[in-house]
C-alpha cells in the first residue's frame, strides 16, 4: 500500500496534536477537468489502485467462492488458449496462449498451436503438457466446480511440444467460449503439482500480471509479468485491487483520491460522480440484465398469460429514466444482449402496454388478480425503488404484491429451493460468456438448474436449444438462434426488466481502460497520463 | 480471593457454553445454505450435495451440535467453509486491526468522557455542564455508521487528512487508517462514560468526606484526584466493562464501513455467507473478551475499593 501524499501525512499528525481541524491542509492532488489528458501517446510505467466491490476469496480457477472477485483477479494471472476480445470492441475470440487454432469439420476436434512467446511468470515456456494438465483438471468434476462448462470435452492429445488436439465426445457450439473462460486458464504443470494446494496461495500463470501481495480481506496487488508475450502491454508496472464492499465508501475513496478507479458505481450515485470535474464515468456494454424470476410451478405463474401481462405492465422507459439514468436498454429477449441476437427491428422489445396486459389477465385463470410476494436484495437503493415501482405497475392488473427485501443467503436458498413467487435474485446478474448457450441451456434444458429455478419447461423449445448448442459454426448458429430468442420471449418463463451496462468511475488521468465482452479487464492497455 | 476467582472462572465457562449453544441454534434458524452461496446457482445440484456431505452439513442437527462442542472443547476451531482456511489462521490474520481499533476507541472514549465528565461535575448546573451533556446525548443518538461516513466526508474528502478506507499494518499505518473509525465508535461511548462519571462524581463531591478533605486545607486538585475521583470511578469501571461488549459489536459495522480487514468485517462476511464455523468462533471469542473484561473490572474495583475487596474475600 502507498501513502496518498506526504502532505496528508503531515496534516494527519498536525490534526492529532491540535485535535482541532484546520482547513489549510487542502485536499489531495487530483487531476483537474482539463480535457484530452488521454489524447497524447500512451506512456509505460506507473501503478493504479482500484476499489472493488467484491473481495477475492480464492486464486484457484477451479473454485471461485468469491464470484467476480475471484474471476477478475484470476484473469490478471492466468491466460487461456484463446480469449474474449480484451478491448471489448467485438464479441469475437482472439488469440491467447495459442496463436492459431482450427476446428474439425464435424466439430469433434480442435487443434491449437501454442505461441512461441507464451511464458509463465517464472520464465518457463508454456508447453503442450501444461495445456493438457490444465484442461484435464478444468473438466474433472472432482477438481473443478466449473467442470459442467466443459461438457463435450473428452481428452487432450499432445501432438508435439507446441501443439495440442482437443477431442470431443459431441460437438458443442459454445465450446470455444468455455475455453476462453478463466477457469480453463493454463497452469504450469510441474510447479502446480509440486506445490499442491498451496500453489493457489500465490499461483504462477502466463497472464499479463503476476501476484505480488495478497492481504486476505483487504487487497491484492499484481506486478507486470515481464515475460508476457505481448510487447505492447501491459503498460502499468503494477495494479492493486482494494476490497471496498460498501457502496458509499467505494465512491468516497475515489473522490478523495485514495484510489484511482472504482468498479460498479452504485446507480444512486452516478449523477453525483458525473458532476465531479476530476472524474470520468464510463459505461461498458456487457451481457448484464435485471433478471426478474417467476416461479412457473406456482399458481398464477404457471399461466403464460399472467407472465406476459406482468412483463407488458412494466413501463421500462420510466424505470430506465428514473432509476437507471437512461443507461439501460429495453430488451427484446428474456436473456441479456448476446452475440447472435436478432436486433430490435426483427424482434421488437416488449412495449409498455397496460391495456393488452389487462386483456391477458382477464383471459387468464386469474381475471380478478391475485396476491404474491416479490423478494429482492436488501440494502440496494436502486432495487428498493424498482420493487416499489413494480408493485405499483402490477397493482393496475389487480395484482397485490408484498415486498420482501432479503439478504443474499436467504434469496439464494429460496431461489434454488423454489419457495418464492417472484424474485430479483441478484444485485448484479451477468452471463459468463457473450454467447446465448449458457443461459439458453439453463432455462430450456431440463436437469441441472430446473429452468434456472423457474421450473419452466417447453419440450419444443428444449429441442431447438439442444440443436442450437450442438451446432458448430457461427453462420449456422446465427441462423438458428433468433427463432429461439423469440420463442423464449413469447413463453416468458422469466422477465428481463432492462439490459444494463457495467459502470466504472476513474480519475481523468486514467486512460485506455477497457474490458472484454463480459466486463473483465486485464489492464493491458491502461496507462496513466502526465 | 482465590475461591472467588475460581468460582468466577467456572461461571465464565458455563456462560461460554450457553453462548455457544445459543449461537448454534440461531444459525440453524437462519435460512440459507453455505454451500450454495459458495458454489453459486450455476453449478449442478449433485455437486452441491457432494460438498454438503463432505462438510458434514447433512448430519442431523444434534450430531452437528455435538461435533461442534467437542471440537471447541479440544481447542480445534475447524475450517472455514468460504475461505478454505483453518479458522485459527483466519482469526489470527484478522485480529490485529480489531484489537487496535477497540483499544484506540476505548482510550479516546475514556479520555474525552473522563475529562468532560469531571469538568461537567465540577461545573455542575452551569451552561458548560448543560452544553456538554446535550452534545454527548446528541452524539449517542447518532448511528455510528452515519457518523463514520460524515467523518470520512469531512476529514477524508474535504480536508484530505486521513484515508477513507482500508488498513495499513504497524503502529503508524494503524494510526493513519484507524483514527476516523476509532473516533466514530468513541463518540457514541463518550456520552456513556461522561454521564456515569459526572453523576457519581457529583454525588462524591457533595459528600462529607470531601468536605472534610477541603476543610483540612488540601488543594482542590488533590481533593479531586485523591479523594473524589478515586471513589467516583468505580461505577464507571463497571460501565466501561459493559461498553467493551458494545465496542466489539460496533466494530462489525464500522469495520465494514471503512473496509478494515478485522474480525468485525469478517463476522459480517461470515454471516452473509452462512459460514457457520467462522460465525461461531468469532461469537465465542467476543463472548470470552466480554467475560474477561467483566472479570478485570471486578478485580480493578477490588483494588480501588476496600469495601468491594472485603465482600469478595468473605463471599
Amino acid at each position: 500500500m502507498k501513502f496518498r501524499s506526504p502532505i496528508s501525512i503531515a496534516a494527519g499528525v498536525a490534526l492529532a496534536v491540535s485535535l482541532v481541524g484546520c482547513s489549510t491542509a487542502g485536499g489531495p492532488t487530483k487531476p483537474d477537468a482539463s480535457e484530452g489528458l488521454c489524447t497524447s501517446t500512451p506512456v509505460a510505467g506507473g501503478s493504479i489502485t482500484v476499489a472493488k466491490q467484491t473481495e477475492t476469496l480464492s486464486l484457484s480457477p477451479y473454485s471461485t467462492p468469491g464470484g467476480f472477485g475471484d474471476t477478475e483477479a484470476l484473469n490478471m494471472i492466468f491466460e487461456t488458449l484463446i480469449r474474449m476480445d480484451p478491448t471489448g470492441n467485438s464479441q469475437d475470440l482472439v488469440s491467447g496462449v495459442a496463436d492459431t487454432w482450427s476446428t474439425s469439420a464435424d466439430g469433434l476436434a480442435y487443434t491449437f498451436h501454442i505461441r512461441d512467446g507464451a511464458t509463465f511468470s517464472n520464465g518457463r515456456h508454456v508447453m503442450a503438457d501444461d495445456v493438457k494438465y490444465s484442461l484435464d483438471s478444468w473438466s474433472d468434476p472432482d477438481v473443478s466446480q466449473w467442470a459442467s462448462f466443459a461438457r463435450g470435452y473428452d481428452s487432450t492429445t499432445v501432438v508435439d511440444d507446441s501443439t495440442v488436439k482437443i477431442n470431443m465426445t459431441e460437438p458443442i457450439g459454445g465450446f470455444l467460449y468455455s475455453l476462453a473462460m478463466v477457469s480453463a486458464g493454463i497452469l504450469p504443470q510441474e510447479e502446480a503439482k509440486a506445490a499442491g494446494d498451496s500453489f493457489f496461495d500465490s499461483p504462477i500463470g502466463s497472464g499479463p500480471f503476476a501476484v505480488d501481495k495478497w492481504v486476505k480481506g483487504s487487497s491484492i496487488s499484481f506486478v507486470k509479468n515481464d515475460w508476457y508475450w505481448d510487447t505492447s502491454g501491459p503498460l502499468l508496472d503494477s495494479v492493486e485491487f482494494r476490497f471496498v464492499s460498501d457502496d458509499n465508501n467505494r465512491t468516497l475513496a475515489l473522490r478523495s483520491g485514495d484510489v484511482q478507479m472504482v468498479d460498479n458505481v452504485p446507480w444512486s450515485q452516478v449523477k453525483t460522480l458525473q458532476s465531479e470535474a476530476s472524474l470520468t464515468i464510463e459505461e461498458f456494454a456487457i451481457p448484464s440484465w435485471i433478471l426478474l424470476s417467476l416461479n412457473n410451478q406456482k399458481g398464477p405463474f404457471a399461466d403464460q398469460n399472467v407472465r406476459q401481462a406482468l412483463s407488458l405492465a412494466i413501463d421500462r422507459e420510466g424505470v430506465n429514466e428514473k432509476i437507471y439514468f437512461g443507461m439501460g436498454e429495453a430488451p427484446n429477449s428474456i436473456l441479456p444482449r448476446l452475440r447472435l441476437d436478432a436486433d430490435a427491428s426483427t424482434i421488437a422489445p416488449t412495449a409498455f402496454d397496460l391495456n393488452k396486459a389487462k386483456e391477458l389477465i382477464a383471459a387468464s385463470k386469474y381475471p380478478n388478480g391475485f396476491e404474491a410476494t416479490l423478494e429482492y436484495p436488501s440494502g440496494n437503493a436502486a432495487f428498493d425503488s424498482l420493487a416499489v415501482v413494480l408493485q405499483a405497475y402490477w397493482a393496475e392488473l389487480g395484482v397485490t404484491i408484498e415486498l420482501l427485501p432479503e439478504d443474499q443467503g436467504t434469496l439464494s436458498k429460496n431461489f434454488t429451493g423454489g419457495t418464492y413467487d417472484i424474485m430479483l435474485p441478484y444485485s448484479f446478474a451477468a452471463s459468463d460468456v457473450p454467447v446465448p448457450d449458457e443461459f439458453a441451456e439453463f432455462y430450456a434444458v431440463q436437469g441441472g438448474t430446473n429452468g434456472f429455478f423457474t421450473w419452466w419447461n417447453d419440450p419444443e423449445i428444449e429441442a431447438l436449444v439442444l440443436d442450437f448448442t450442438g451446432t458448430v459454426g457461427d453462420e449456422e448458429r446465427a441462423a438458428k438462434w433468433p427463432a429461439i430468442q423469440a420463442a423464449m420471449l413469447e413463453a416468458q418463463p422469466a422477465i428481463n426488466v432492462l439490459n444494463l451496462p457495467l459502470v466504472n468511475g476513474h480519475l481523468n488521468n486514467v486512460c485506455g481502460f477497457s474490458t472484454n465482452p463480459i466486463g473483465q479487464s486485464t489492464f493491458t492497455t491502461t496507462w496513466i497520463a502526465g | 480471593m482465590l475461591t472467588y476467582l475460581f468460582r468466577r472462572l467456572l461461571l465464565s465457562v458455563a456462560q461460554l457454553l450457553g453462548l455457544a449453544i445459543v449461537v448454534f441454534l440461531i444459525l440453524q434458524a437462519v435460512p440459507g445454505d453455505p454451500v450454495r452461496i459458495m458454489l453459486g446457482e450455476r453449478v449442478p445440484a449433485e455437486l452441491v450435495e457432494t460438498v454438503r456431505e463432505r462438510l458434514g452439513l447433512n448430519e442431523p442437527m444434534l450430531t452437528q451440535l455435538w461435533m461442534y462442542l467437542t471440537r471447541f472443547a479440544t481447542g480445534d476451531l475447524g475450517d472455514s467453509v468460504t475461505f478454505g482456511q483453518s479458522i485459527q489462521t483466519l482469526v489470527a490474520s484478522r485480529i490485529e486491526p480489531s484489537a487496535y481499533l477497540i483499544t484506540y476507541g476505548l482510550i479516546l472514549a475514556i479520555i474525552f468522557g473522563g475529562v468532560l465528565g469531571v469538568f461537567a461535575a465540577i461545573r455542575s448546573g452551569t451552561v458548560a455542564d448543560f452544553t456538554i451533556r446535550i452534545l454527548a446525548t446528541a452524539l449517542l443518538a447518532m448511528p455510528a455508521f452515519w457518523v463514520g461516513l460524515v467523518l470520512a466526508l469531512v476529514f477524508g474528502i474535504a480536508w484530505g487528512l486521513f484515508p477513507v478506507s482500508g488498513y495499513q499494518p504497524g503502529l503508524v499505518g494503524a494510526f493513519r487508517t484507524l483514527t476516523l473509525p476509532a473516533i466514530a465508535i468513541a463518540l457514541s461511548l463518550v456520552a456513556v462514560v461522561l454521564r456515569t462519571l459526572r453523576s457519581s462524581m457529583k454525588r462524591v463531591l457533595d459528600s462529607e468526606y470531601v468536605e472534610a478533605a477541603r476543610a483540612r486545607g488540601y488543594s482542590e486538585g488533590r481533593v479531586l484526584a485523591r479523594h473524589a475521583l478515586r471513589n467516583a470511578v468505580t461505577p464507571t469501571i463497571s460501565i466501561v466493562a459493559v461498553v467493551v461488549g458494545f465496542l466489539i459489536g460496533g466494530t462489525a459495522v464500522i469495520e465494514q464501513v471503512f473496509s478494515i480487514p478485522g474480525l468485525g468485517s469478517l463476522l459480517v462476511q461470515a454471516v452473509e455467507r452462512r459460514d457457520y464455523p467462522v460465525v461461531q468462533a468469532i461469537a465465542l471469542l467476543a463472548g470470552a473478551v466480554v467475560i474477561a473484561a467483566g472479570l478485570v473490572a471486578d478485580l480493578l474495583q477490588a483494588a480501588l475499593d476496600p469495601r468491594v475487596r472485603n465482600t469478595i474475600s468473605n463471599g
